[in-house]
């Protein structure tokens, strides 16, 4: 962790990035503007479902993986 | 844009979706994304959990398992692909409306004519489709 200010090291998709103290992962996502609809999270390596997403507060460390959904085909 | 696919990664698409007939295969594609030219390295078949002739949908924690081992062994995300088994290999709005990765391209090979089997690459941006050409090499 940083010292001091209000930001805070996580991994996403393995990359270092700061993001600010105390977010919740639903904030986090709002910011970087992704739809909780398309993708799915990993955090520390739990799927996390999305009815968490709001309420999950990241720390320190955190690592995460966002994906986007993968899917399509011919259809109807 | 070109898709440069190696003769054996494109063979291992053909017989993943021909074994998967009458159900859409689908799998990843790494390798490298340079000035336009998306080279692939590796083919990674992937479970359709829709188990369905009109659709696919990659499991999650594979996607991800998948995308950890690209990235432990340097690849990018190069394609997205798909088996249409008995249409053209064409993007359908369903396609469109699931391109999630604009930086991919979307390869769809059709079993359509068995015997003469067909693959070709997209670019699916804002819901604007642009073929690329595909080199066998």
């Amino acid at each position: 962790m940083l010292g001091g200010g209000c930001i805070m090291q996580v991994t996403i998709n393995g990359k270092p990035q700061e993001i600010p103290v105390g977010i919740t992962l639903g904030n986090l996502l709002a910011q970087k503007e992704l739809r909780p609809e398309m993708l799915t999270v990993e955090l520390n390596e739990v799927i996390l479902p999305r009815e968490h997403f709001d309420h999950t507060r990241l720390s320190p460390g955190d690592s995460l993986e966002l994906i986007f959904f993968m899917g399509g085909g011919r259809g109807r | 844009m070109t898709l440069l696919l190696p003769v054996e990664i494109w063979q291992k698409l053909l017989e993943h979706s021909r074994r998967e007939k009458p159900l859409e295969a689908c799998g990843i594609l790494g390798g490298t994304l340079e000035q336009e030219v998306y080279g692939v390295a590796a083919y990674y078949p992937m479970n359709n959990t829709e188990k369905s002739s009109l659709s696919f949908f990659m499991d999650p924690q594979e996607q991800i398992t998948i995308f950890k081992v690209m990235r432990e062994k340097g690849e990018e995300l190069v394609g997205v692909f798909h088996s249409h088994p008995h249409s053209q290999a064409y993007p359908s709005a369903k396609d469109v409306s699931m391109a999630y990765y604009p930086q991919a391209l979307y390869i769809i090979l059709s079993l359509e004519k068995e015997a003469s089997p067909t693959i070709r690459a997209f670019s699916i941006v804002d819901g604007v489709i642009k073929e690329a050409p595909i080199k066998i090499c």
